[in-house]
């Protein structure tokens, strides 16, 4: 027993050690870009070998902060979590819906609208910009926030097929015995379905929220007023090719901006947890 | 819930068959796709038979833009370097999230902060913070050549200024930024019954028995969908091209959908543009429903 | 045949939109982040937008708010963006039939614009004085024309120029010429690299293959259009000759450094003591190297036969042809380019501004490199030859052929000859397509 002991304390020590250090590699670049951002802000550039400033300067975060034209970084953090916030919410709810339709029932058409959404994966936005851009600017869309919102709670096919690939996963016999016990439809997938795709509803809110965060591209085309602008697009304002850019400000903001996407993966990865294993069903 | 078996249905039990709860259900998805999604694609697909500049009116010239592509030069070249990328980035950097993940199932109390860390590369994602730390890593100077020197090996590659390790320096940002991948596999990994392994235990299996009985074979929905979803944006990969190499050196990094932007907004060829993307389209496409059809030899699910 | 195809996607488009505001109804306001236009309380809105970084937004934010404080019946509503997605948005806008009244334009996407007619013919507003144009710098009105017709005022004006690091050359103990040849620089960079060990570099882009032409008395564009292949011939030989020699940077820390980043220039970290901006990059470029730079002209051939300088426009403002305030437009821009006060928030930040009053006006203020450049562009200024011509609509196709064939040479693939004739029949086959 006592051997038995030690042995799990050796693999254990092992498994942090080998962990541990792994972890210090993958993560390298990303200290950097922190260590850069506490650099004076010609430093950057030139120091850029150097993991640790020679002078640790906050002033890139208060240069950073202020923004443009009199806008400031809080601003840009708001609309950023209405943006982020809203259509992720919208996103994770119709998507698991949608994909418990797919999954689960059989209807005319299924196939159809299967390669229709897998198509949807496929197509480049720069292609479909343009019209889209006509289509919000007709429905008087066009200098708010709803183009960006608005669709995310229609589902989106990335989180869509996720969760298909999941319910899959769930034996068919909990259905069954879920509509023996006189569970209609809608019943299994709110009582049965739903708490076990936990795991795939979790990853589908963590990127989500991240994807939205991070998009600039359709704030850029639909946002007319840079009162509106979210932080991702902020970001790219630092820089001009042709007459400089503030690589202090960029860095320590871009480091800020990634703070809310790390707490919520913080908070949300402990929901990944055993799904099935709870109910206590042998597979 | 009404469960007489008359004849003449009621408006729940309607509601009730699979043919239309099932159409309820994805409802939302049908009308947000023809709301949303469905009349600019047609209307790409339309311009992709035109000659469009964007600020003009679109002119009809027929196959004219399909004919072209396969006569430049450009085209096919842009084509073979992403068809490379996809080869080596997307396999890699599926093993290098499955290992990863198979490491960071075990739960522990410093789970939540390794996951994190694990993940973060990807948070970060393709903002111009990554463009310019991943040029200023792998410059001559920098720190990559230097740890490399620390160990006794050539210390002086021009890793972006060469046409075979440009591309290499890519396809390790891809690997870097396995995250996604690998919280998906997280999350399948966690759907595995832990009582299948508790009975495989009692019959005595060892670790790798295990991994290739039970894990292997019921994550391989998982497997699948980080497939195919990798394989699609390995396609579409952008960011990475245009940011940081900007197809330097000598074309040998610009890829397809970069070219295809060029087309579209720089040259004022939307109409070709729209073309190339929906050759590409209808390459991916072919090829998802490719390793869709062998879907049943090896993914398996429970129902 | 086209008129009908676009007839029915548009009419496809509005009927999903009205389907679709008939089922939203009116809902979302909520969300809704746009500040609402201001014509109910009798003032004009106008729309402006331009790209930028920190320093750029904030000023222009400052003047514009000068601006509306000295006219209180005019509300201005600003937007900014970065250079990439200002371009993709634009022609997005456009397209929608949405572009703001005031454009901030380049020199490269002028013609573009003005053949889709997008642009306001500003003809009628130089003519009635409305833009006063009679202290302006001679040619920048003839730069932002098309045809006769002028199209966009440019805010500022900048001559190319060479910059080279003040304290390596001294280590060197060399002599920059005034106006150096390309021919003395090659000598220049050896000695510089056997004294110091820093390399010279040569710029293989499109920038210096017009002042080629221009030193032969062409324009680049019609040269190539008219298969004449004199100065491409000059221009791949030079940069054979250049790379070919020791003291010339490597060709994988050409592409490594990134030259078309001002702060990534490779003569930033000294990797070269020379380099080829245009002379308003040239504090940005010293301050990212952070040290001392100095300004000549930039060089010519040996054999030149005219002058190559010309006053290049730095930032171009257009009004849009479908804006319904063109006059009050008209004036914002007049204000913008000979305002003193104006200038002075802006601080020559797009370029020397164009009216000569002004420059002098601002230059006091101004901190010592903004300083060298303003002389540097009144030196310039006195030796110049007309300006092209905007460039043509395949100007950024045909750029980047050249870059990927300079590139050939540089990496010792093919020959000055074999890149010549890639380029012309390269550029003929663009032409050609462009002109269909």
């Amino acid at each position: 027993m006592k051997s038995y002991k030690t042995k799990k304390i050796v693999v254990n020590t092992v498994y942090h050690i080998f962990t541990f250090v792994l972890a210090l590699v993958m993560i390298y670049p990303v200290v950097w870009m922190v260590m850069s951002s506490f650099k004076e802000t010609e430093d950057v550039i030139r120091t850029a070998t150097d993991l640790i400033p020679d002078h640790f300067t906050l002033e890139n975060y208060v240069t950073g902060w202020k923004g443009f034209a009199g806008i400031g970084f809080g601003t840009f953090f708001k609309n950023s979590f209405i943006i982020a916030g809203v259509g992720t919410i919208g996103a994770v709810l119709s998507s698991a819906v949608v994909a418990y339709g797919f999954a689960r029932c059989n209807f005319k058409g299924k196939g159809f609208w299967f390669s229709c959404m897998l198509l949807s994966m496929m197509l480049p936005f720069q292609i479909i910009m343009i019209p889209q851009y006509i289509l919000f600017n007709n429905l008087g869309w066009v200098g708010t926030f709803l183009p960006l919102i608005v669709p995310a709670f229609f589902g989106g096919a990335f989180f869509i097929f996720l969760n298909i690939q999941f319910i899959k996963g769930i034996p068919m016999d909990l259905d069954e015995a879920a509509k023996i016990d006189g569970c209609s439809i809608y019943g299994i997938f709110v009582r049965i379905i739903l708490p076990l795709i936990k795991p795939s509803l979790v990853t589908s809110a963590i990127f989500s929220f991240m994807w939205k965060w991070d998009d600039f591209l359709a704030s850029l085309i639909y946002l007319t007023n840079p009162l509106t602008y979210p932080v991702s697009y902020a970001l790219k304002m630092f820089s001009d090719p042709s007459s400089g850019s503030d690589w202090g400000a960029i860095f320590a903001m871009a480091t800020l901006s990634l703070l809310p996407i790390f707490f919520i993966f913080l908070t949300m990865q402990k929901y990944l947890v055993e799904g099935i294993a709870s109910t206590g069903m042998k597979g | 819930m009404k469960k007489q078996n008359t004849p003449k249905k009621t408006f729940g039990q309607r509601l009730n068959q699979e043919g239309v709860a099932g159409y309820i259900l994805v409802l939302p998805f049908i009308f947000g796709f023809l709301a949303f999604t469905a009349i600019p694609m047609a209307m790409s697909l339309g311009f992709s038979f035109t000659e469009y500049n964007i600020l003009e009116t679109p002119e009809f010239i027929g196959f004219e833009n399909y004919i072209d592509m396969f006569q430049d030069p450009k085209f096919v070249n842009t084509f073979l370097v992403t068809i490379r990328y996809v080869i080596f980035s997307v396999p890699l950097r599926l093993l290098m999230a499955l290992m990863i993940a198979m490491l960071l199932v075990k739960s522990t109390k410093l789970s939540g902060f390794y996951r994190a860390v694990f993940y973060l590369p990807s948070i970060i994602g393709s903002s111009v913070a990554v463009a310019v730390l991943w040029k200023k890593m792998f410059e001559s100077n920098g720190v990559i050549n230097g740890l490399l020197g620390l160990v006794g090996l050539p210390d002086d590659t021009a890793w972006l200024g060469g046409e075979k390790t440009a591309m290499f320096t890519l396809i390790v940002l891809a690997v870097w930024q396995f995250g996604s991948s690998m919280l998906i596999f997280l999350a399948g990994l966690k759907q595995i019954p832990v009582s299948l392994y508790e009975a495989a235990t009692v019959d005595g299996a060892n670790g790798v028995k295990k991994f290739f009985k039970i894990t292997l074979p019921l994550l391989t929905p998982t497997i699948f969908f980080n497939l195919i979803n990798q394989l699609i944006s390995g396609f579409m990969a952008f960011t990475q091209s245009y940011v940081i190499t900007q197809g330097k050196p000598r074309e040998s990094t610009l890829f397809y959908s970069v070219y295809l932007y060029q087309n579209s907004f720089t040259y004022g060829k939307l109409g070709y543009g729209c073309a190339m993307a929906w050759f590409m389209t209808i390459f991916v496409g072919l090829l998802t429903l490719l390793i869709f059809k062998t879907q049943n030899k090896w993914v398996y699910y429970e129902s | 045949m086209k008129r009908k195809w676009t007839a029915i996607a548009m009419s496809l488009v509005t009927v999903a939109s009205l389907s679709l505001t008939a089922c939203g109804g009116g809902g979302g306001n909520a969300a809704s982040g746009s500040s609402a236009s201001s014509e109910a309380d009798g003032k004009t809105t106008l729309k402006l937008c331009w790209w930028g970084n920190q320093v750029r937004n904030d000023a222009t934010q400052e003047a514009v708010n000068l601006y509306m404080e000295q006219n209180p019946d005019i509300n201005i509503e600003v937007e900014f963006m970065d250079w990439t997605g200002y371009w993709d948005k634009l022609s997005t806008v456009a397209a929608g039939g949405n572009l703001p009244d005031i454009i901030q334009m380049d020199y490269a996407y002028l013609k573009r614009y003005q053949e889709s007619n997008q642009l306001a013919n500003l003809d009628e507003f130089i003519e009635n004085g409305t833009i006063d144009t009679s202290k302006f710098q001679e040619g920048v009105v003839e730069s932002g024309s098309v045809d006769g017709s002028c199209y966009a005022i440019s805010l500022g004006i900048q001559p190319p120029c060479m910059v080279y690091d003040k304290a390596i050359v001294e280590e060197a103990g060399v002599e920059i010429p005034e106006y150096p040849t390309w021919e003395e620089l090659y000598d220049i960079g050896q000695t510089i690299y056997e004294k110091t060990g820093v390399s010279t570099c040569l710029d293989p882009s499109m920038n210096t293959m017009l002042l080629l032409a221009r030193s032969y008395g062409g324009y680049i564009y019609d040269d190539l259009a008219e298969g004449d292949s004199k100065a491409v011939q000059k221009h791949m030989e030079y940069v054979e000759k250049f790379s070919q020699a020791e003291f010339c940077i490597s060709p994988e820390l050409w592409a490594e450094k990134d030259a078309a980043n001002v702060d990534t220039k490779p003569i930033v970290d000294q990797t070269t003591w020379n380099d080829f901006p245009f002379a308003c990059q040239m504090p940005t470029i010293a301050t990212a190297a952070g040290r001392e730079m100095g300004m000549c002209m930039h060089p010519k051939p040996a054999d030149a036969t005219a002058e190559q300088n010309y006053l290049k426009p730095s930032m171009f403002f257009s009004i849009a042809e479908t804006s319904e305030h063109k006059e009050e437009a008209a004036k914002f821009i007049d204000w913008f380019s000979n305002d003193v006060e104006c200038n002075k928030i802006l601080k020559g930040e797009r370029g020397v501004p164009v009216n000569t009053d002004v420059a002098e006006a601002i230059s006091a203020d101004l901190d010592d490199n903004t300083k060298r450049v303003f002389e540097y562009t009144e030196e310039a200024g006195q030796m110049t030859s007309p300006i092209d011509p905007p460039e043509p609509t395949s100007a950024s196709e045909i750029s980047q052929l050249l870059e990927t064939i300079t590139e050939g040479i540089m990496y010792g693939e093919i020959t000055a000859e074999e890149a010549t004739d890639q380029f012309m029949s390269g550029t003929a086959e663009i032409l050609q397509e462009a002109a269909e």
